[in-house]
């Protein structure tokens, strides 16, 4: 009796250590790979039934393909201060980043609102940086769409039933192709989270919010956004 | 694991200041949590819960097992000395030390089969609330992976891994009460494994004519890379404590002012107690499933010098009795879960084996007179192995039902040498325990669950192999013994809900039954518990946690049961001890600010003492109060205020036959322990 338990245990013991030592082996958990973000590209106009874009040629062909007046313009008005604001503001509007801009937050949606509804040229003025000014004079000012004042309204995906049982977690990054209106038109797939459950989960919420359309200057024009939807099981509390 | 996690820390930070990609915007990361406590989706039955140190640290703790109080229902009291397993209540139940509640910390049961002073004793006087990280508890017996003792429910203990800062945390109260608490946690370098450590002094003498004397050292060292999921952990600890006890004593020595309400009839109770534990814990997860492994190897003294009775079995030299028990423990889990796919539906496949063996190399029961054995009642060797299995299968058919189907057997043996040679022998014992679950929803953020569950505890192995009463004191001296049981069965059924409607607001209801084959029993003169007639309780439990605001959380909940003997004997049906109602309200505090705090009030109704429910125990209301205060970013200040009202209440009640020195002839009274008067107990951390 005592000889069987003994077995007993020292079989038990022998499969933990062979467990850790497996685990040894193996303890490189699927890490997200920083894929390289080449596809996505900024294109004033439409193209949107070109959706299954041949991934990492596709962009100088698209580019080439676009003979569009405003390009260059857009190209030198590119270099981010003129987006920076905008997503600053939405950072603000969620008070993760005590940042200067707060009180601007409302009156720039606020004027974006108003440029969408009735007139292009009007929002000049109200953005605030050197950016500004740059763009202005280059005549055509591009901010890229964002989530905007409308962002609370926007219901975050929910945590797959599954997914969350099986301790699934990760970060899937979604092309959104926004139109004038603030609709998403197209919904892709950038980086998947490496779970279908969570993808899925992303496309199916990003489908239905609304976005702060991309303007050219003050006029609303149809554009991509990138949307990262991160996923996360808080298993305890860190120390 | 580790890597992992850096990964998303430093996508997180690297999308947060919006980049452009290749000249697309990305925008702020939305991020999706769910917190461990939020278990629509993934719960079984509506009684199962998380608890994580942020719901635990305010909570005000006049003993350490106090810590389970945040299981809902349950109750923590104590009829003896502070170094001894506290007395449990829940579902109906007088767990006494634990007889139908399952305890784990890390991986490692806590409860002792075959115990020498009760099945399933459950000592969390080791534990450290500080450390905690986690707390889940499940009730009822529909879980394959719970075994032994989990009729009532059974409660898994986390420590930490680390500690965001090292501290240094001093207490001190009435009656010499002082504990030193040293805690800290650093990365070894390398990015390699994180050591935990803490150290745990204390002492008391408590609010009692005789003297406490409770010396407590207590330490902790862990060494864990990655997380719960995906990582492992290898701990070593080691407690030990000695205290001389004030038992519970009968209402008539306090009303004749024999002795008053917190002295004692036997100033030499007591004990020591020690135990160390080396544990390992492993898991690993990825999307094609989960296995998860532990083991461990536990030393464990108890010597424990108990007197219920007092002059009723031997008027000259009183009925003071020891209980030794010495045994290692060496065991192992092992489980592993299939994520699949089984025509669209996700199905989760589970098998496990958990095994166990106790090395008693002493279970004594001893008469003694201060401290000094002087007959041998029983003094036993018991070799007892259990191993058990388990399989189950989560489908979920469709997006608002899923259903849990689980097995589990497990096999017993037991090898007593008993001093008595009659009394020695083997036993097994075999149980095969089914389990079924269905979980509609959810609609609304409302889940409605359907559970059946068959579960059991073992019986001391030395009942299964006896034979003829060892007992000098009592009637039937070396009469022929009846042998027990090794495995009582239990039979669940629950329904509930678990609804979360508004956010910041979660609510459980359940309505439950619990049969089981065979009441075990504390008795009181024998000092030990005993099986005996088959019960049935029922009852209704509501739980209810509201954040109102960040910071600001509440939490109530109250349950009621019934509990009856199946068959009356003639003496009533009712179940000693058992309780009926019990409540309780919460307020936390935390906004991070320099203020917080906590205020608890519990209700423990009154319980039947005996059979015809002729003599019951007074309903009791407790209010414990914790206020901290933060002095700048090293120094912390609380106060704990236990029994803010100073109310006289027992902390628990026994109704049995008795005799004082000076009496002539057994009484049956009321005996009690009352709980501790109004104190106040300052803490001072010091965090580097």
């Amino acid at each position: 009796m005592t000889d069987r338990g003994l077995l007993y245990a020292m079989g038990a013991s022998i499969l933990a250590h062979g467990l850790l030592l497996g685990f040894g082996g193996a303890s490189h958990a699927p890490v997200p790979a920083a894929q390289p973000l080449l596809e996505a590209r900024l294109v004033p106009e439409a193209l949107p039934e070109k959706k299954p874009e041949p991934p990492r040629v596709a962009p100088a062909q698209s580019r080439q393909a676009l003979p569009e007046p405003p390009r260059p313009v857009k190209a030198q008005a590119r270099p981010e201060p003129v987006s920076a604001p905008l997503p600053r503001i939405v950072a603000d509007a969620r008070s993760e980043h005590p940042a200067p801009a707060i009180l601007s937050a409302p009156a720039v949606v606020a004027a974006h609102a108003t440029a969408v509804a009735h007139a292009p040229v009007a929002s000049g003025p109200v953005t605030p940086a050197p950016a500004q000014v740059a763009s202005a004079a280059s005549g055509a000012s591009y901010s890229p769409p964002s989530f905007g004042a409308s962002y609370l309204d926007n219901p975050k995906p929910g945590y797959p039933m599954m997914a969350r049982r099986r301790g699934l977690e990760g970060t899937v990054r979604l092309d959104v192709r926004v139109s004038a209106e603030g609709i998403p038109i197209a919904v892709k797939l950038k980086e998947s989270a490496g779970h279908d459950s969570l993808d899925e989960a992303a496309v199916t919420a990003v489908w239905h919010w609304r976005f702060v359309p991309a303007r050219r200057g003050g006029e609303a024009v149809e554009a991509s956004v990138v949307v990262p939807v991160r996923f996360r099981l808080s298993a305890d509390d860190a120390g | 694991m580790a890597l992992r996690a850096f990964a998303l820390v430093a996508a997180f930070v690297g999308v947060a200041g919006q980049v452009m990609a290749d000249g697309v915007p990305t925008l702020d990361v939305v991020e999706v949590r769910v917190g461990p406590a939020d278990l629509i989706g993934a719960a079984v039955s509506a009684t199962e819960g998380v608890l994580t140190t942020h719901q635990l640290e305010t909570r005000p703790l006049l003993r350490p097992a106090e810590v389970l109080e945040a299981v809902p229902g349950l109750i923590v009291s104590q009829h003896s000395g502070d170094g001894k397993a506290n007395q449990y209540y829940l579902r109906g139940f007088n767990l006494d030390h634990g007889t139908d509640f399952a305890t784990w910390l890390m991986g490692m049961p806590v409860n002792m089969p075959t115990h020498a002073h009760g099945q399933g004793y459950t000592d969390l006087n080791f534990l450290i609330p500080e450390l905690v990280s986690s707390l889940r508890y499940r009730k009822g017996p529909y879980y394959a992976e719970e075994g032994d003792f989990s009729a009532a429910g059974a409660t898994h203990i986390d420590y930490r891994r680390s500690l965001s800062r090292r501290f240094m945390q001093a207490e001190f109260g009435p009656h010499q009460y002082t504990r030193l608490l040293a805690a800290g946690s650093r990365l070894l370098p390398e990015n390699g494994p994180v050591l935990l450590g803490a150290v745990e002094v204390a002492y008391n003498n408590g609010p009692w004519g005789q003297r406490e004397n409770l010396r407590k050292l207590n330490a902790v060292l862990r060494l864990s890379a990655g997380t719960v999921d995906n990582g492992w952990s290898a701990t070593a600890m080691a407690y030990q404590s000695a205290w001389t006890a004030t038992d519970q004593v009968p209402r008539r020595a306090v009303d004749n002012g024999f002795i008053d309400r917190f002295g004692s009839l036997d100033p030499t109770s007591g004990g020591k107690t020690s135990r160390s534990s080396l544990s390992a814990e492993w898991a690993r997860s990825d999307a094609a499933g989960r296995s998860r492994a532990a083991a461990y190897l536990i030393d464990y003294r108890l010597d424990l010098f108990s007197n219920f009775t007092y002059a009723l079995d031997n008027p000259l030299r009183g009925d003071q009795f020891e209980q030794l028990d010495r045994r290692q423990i060496l065991g192992a889990t092992a489980s592993h879960t299939w994520f699949a796919d089984w025509s669209g539906r996700p199905v989760e496949w589970v098998l496990g084996s958990q095994f166990r063996h106790d090395h008693i190399g002493k279970s004594g029961l001893f008469l003694a007179e201060a401290r000094q054995r002087y007959t041998t009642v029983r003094d036993d060797r018991v070799e007892q192995t259990s191993f058990g299995l388990f399989g189950e299968a989560r489908v979920q058919w469709r997006d608002t039902l899923r259903t849990t189907l689980g097995l589990r057997a497990d096999q017993y043996r037991f090898d007593v040498s008993s001093d008595t040679p009659a009394n020695s022998g083997q036993a097994a014992a075999f149980i095969a325990a089914p389990k079924f679950g269905v979980v509609l929803g959810p609609w609304m953020q409302t889940e409605f669950y359907a559970n059946y569950g068959h579960g059991f505890h073992s019986n001391d192995g030395r009942g299964a192999t006896i034979r003829v009463n060892p007992d000098p004191r009592s009637a039937d001296y070396a009469g022929l013994v009846e042998r027990v049981r090794p495995l009582v069965r239990a039979r669940g059924t629950e329904l509930g809900l678990r609804s979360a409607l508004a956010s910041g607001w979660l609510t459980t209801l359940a309505l439950w039954r619990l049969d089981v084959a065979s009441e075990l029993l504390f008795v009181g003169d024998a000092g030990i518990t005993e099986p005996s007639r088959p019960s049935r309780r029922q009852g209704v439990e509501w739980t209810t946690h509201w954040t109102p605001l960040s910071g600001l959380a509440v939490d109530a909940d109250v349950a009621v049961s019934s509990a009856r003997f199946r068959v009356d004997e003639g003496g009533g049906s009712r179940i000693p001890g058992a309780l009926a109602r019990v409540a309780s309200l919460g307020v936390t505090l935390d906004t991070g600010d320099r203020w917080f705090g906590g205020l608890r009030m519990r209700y423990f109704g009154s319980r039947p003492l005996i059979e015809d429910n002729s003599v019951r125990s007074a309903s009791s209301i407790l209010t414990n109060l914790k206020v901290g205060y933060r002095v700048d970013r090293h120094i912390t200040l609380s106060l704990d205020v236990l029994n803010l009202f100073d109310r006289q209440l027992s902390d628990i009640d026994y109704y049995y036959e008795s005799q004082l020195k000076t009496e002539t002839a057994p009484v049956a009274d009321l005996h009690s322990h009352p709980s501790e008067p109004r104190s106040l107990r300052l803490a001072v951390r010091m965090a580097l």
